[in-house]
């Protein structure tokens, strides 16, 4: 890479890592994966920016930090690992405040579904870039988003019931 | 919940925190750099190794720049987005029969030489491969397949980390692609082309040395053995294998370059693929119709009265884990109106932990929302069941088995329609509902 090609780079880095970071904590609650997974993508980025449109690097960040972390969390080592730990986040066991009520409504979605709903209203994608994200079909988002929102809201009336009152 | 209240919760999340990286772009800039050096990615577009950042990498081979632009009729090009697309036409994340046609062909061949390549290990997270074992890679322009695999028999130490392409036709001297794609002039090795291999399909043999870091606490690189084998076809694609020890220096390459071009050979490109046989992860369509015919001859005898709005009901996808759900509306003597589901799902690795509590509470949803009540019982060796209560304005009752001898779990769900309360459903009467499911 030239050394011009590595600065834009570097700019490219120091301008969007904070907000991928963000979006990765929100698909997956965890700020330690959140970074493993930034950092994998822009890696893989680094290698793949002198062939990359500047225009779509975010689509292919976003598409590796997405689908990573659906991975990771899919596995049957890391689900296993999930069922044997009460998320730290629980507001029944820590507390009602906002954050931590948001962090456990999201944390009981699946994660396709929270994906979707990350990257069509955190991210303001369309429902035609989040499928070629998540390299799925467009009826598959539409009915992910459906289903996910159902699901918040379901999970809002419950945390509301169990005294996380919004 | 609308999108503005959606957007309020990520706010809420993310609310009075800022994320602080460990890592510099120093660093993402330094291990972008061994990236692109390990892949030769500049000069040939080939394979080598990845390593993350804060974790423990391990020495896999992956495809990275594409070769040149697809042409004649094997690949075809997205409009919108540039890439390669596959002439099966099937969409992104569909399962692929051309894909299963390849794996299975080329994990049949490979165990002649008592290399296995099982399935537990295509998508191994901690390894960086893709999740579905062979895909087509529109970056790649071709099926690939990265994996770790091990011989019959063999101690954990002789597993080699395997990567194997089938890359479209492209525009170019095949041979050239064939250099390019080995990196053959830059690599620490030899590459040789196969004297008995006829004019036009040729066959590359390659033999190198790459440096390779493999644990980021070890120190200096590590100098591992790297086997390719590349043929191709008289159409212009181009196969490729290529092998390395998975843990590192000091362990032999089990295969030699005849036994890595029988399995090249093995893979038959340009053949009719087979349909698939259904939706992997779930019944087929037979037994998905007998279930469902089960579920609701179960659910009229189980409860009286009850009439079902619709006995002309399908499974759903829900497009996570294998789960799909069957859901109708039932009224009961009262006149009250009860949704029920059947929820059917493929049990993950089920001889692992046997019939026990803490699968089936998984298994059930049982930490999905706060409040949630289950009560786990112990049936047989091979099956447990639950009671679930989601407390809420409708208050959700569920009963549910986990059967690892079929590998299935099944719940059967009650909640009122449109009314706040338990419904008239008791844990009894979904038992001997989901009980009927076999």
């Amino acid at each position: 890479m030239t050394p011009e090609l590595e600065a834009e780079f570097r700019d490219y880095v120091a301008a969007r890592r904070e907000s991928l970071h963000r979006m990765a904590y929100l698909l997956c609650g965890d700020w330690h994966r959140a970074e493993d997974a930034v950092q994998t993508s822009l890696v893989k980025l680094y290698a793949a920016w002198n062939r990359t449109r500047r225009e779509t690097a975010g689509a292919y960040v976003r598409r590796i930090i997405t689908n990573t972390l659906i991975d990771d969390s899919r596995r049957g080592w890391f689900r296993r690992e999930r069922v044997t730990l009460a998320p730290p986040e629980s507001p029944v066991e820590t507390g009602h405040d906002d954050r931590l009520t948001a962090l456990s409504a999201l944390s009981a979605l699946p994660p396709r579904q929270r994906a979707v709903l990350v990257l069509r209203f955190w991210e303001d994608l369309s429902v035609v870039e989040t499928a070629r994200i998540l390299r799925c079909s467009t009826g598959n988002v539409k009915s992910q988003t459906a289903r996910g929102l159902e699901a918040l809201r379901r999970r809002y009336t419950s945390e509301s019931l169990t005294g996380a009152v919004r | 919940m609308k999108p503005e209240e959606v957007k309020s919760v990520f706010h809420d999340a993310l609310d009075q925190v800022t994320p602080v990286a460990r890592s510099t772009t120093d660093d993402i800039v330094v291990h972008g750099r061994r990236k692109v050096r390990w892949r030769r990615t500049l000069t040939a577009g080939v394979t080598a190794a990845v390593v993350g950042i804060g974790v423990v990498g391990v020495a896999v081979a992956m495809p990275t720049a594409p070769p040149p632009a697809p042409a004649g009729e094997a690949a075809s090009e997205n409009a919108t987005t540039g890439e390669c697309a596959p002439v099966s036409g099937v969409a992104p994340g569909e399962p692929d029969p051309v894909a299963k046609m390849y794996q299975d062909a080329l994990v049949a061949e490979a165990a002649e030489y008592s290399f296995l390549l099982p399935e537990y290990f295509l998508g191994d997270p901690r390894h960086d491969m893709p999740a579905e074992g062979f895909v087509y890679d529109p970056a790649a322009c071709g099926y690939v397949l990265d994996t770790v695999a091990g011989f019959e028999g063999g101690h954990q130490t002789d597993m080699l980390a395997a990567f194997v392409a089938v890359y479209d036709p492209a525009e170019g001297d095949v041979a050239d692609r064939m250099a390019g794609i080995a990196g053959c002039g830059e690599i620490d090795g030899e590459c040789e082309w196969a004297q008995d291999a006829p004019e036009d399909r040729p066959r590359l043999l390659v033999d190198e040395v790459r440096r390779i870091q493999v644990d980021e606490d070890e120190g200096e690189p590590q100098p591992i053995d790297f086997r390719a084998t590349l043929t191709a076809l008289e159409d212009g694609t181009i196969l490729h294998i290529e092998v390395s020890p998975q843990f590192g220096e000091g362990f032999e390459i089990g295969l030699d370059h005849t036994q890595l071009t029988a399995m090249l050979a093995a893979i038959p490109v340009g053949e009719e693929a087979p349909e698939l046989p259904g939706i992997p992860g779930s019944e087929n369509p037979d037994d998905e119709t007998r279930l469902i015919e089960l579920f609701l001859s179960a659910t009229v005898a189980e409860i009286p009265g009850a009439e079902l709005s619709d006995t002309d009901i399908t499974f759903e996808d829900t497009g996570e884990d294998g789960i799909r759900v069957a859901s109708t509306t039932l009224t009961v003597d009262g006149g009250e109106v009860v949704e029920i589901d059947l929820w059917s799902a493929p049990i993950d690795a089920p001889g692992d932990g046997g019939a026990t509590e803490e699968p089936a509470r998984h298994y059930a949803f049982c930490d999905a929302v706060p409040g949630t009540e289950c009560v786990f019982t112990a049936i047989d060796d091979m099956t447990a069941g639950i009671h679930k209560t989601v407390p809420g304005d409708a208050t959700e009752l569920s009963a549910w088995r986990f059967r690892v001898d079929t590998a299935y779990n099944y719940g059967v769900i009650v909640r009122y329609a449109d009314a706040s309360g338990t419904p008239p459903i008791d844990f009894a009467q979904l038992d001997a509902i989901v009980d009927q499911l076999k």
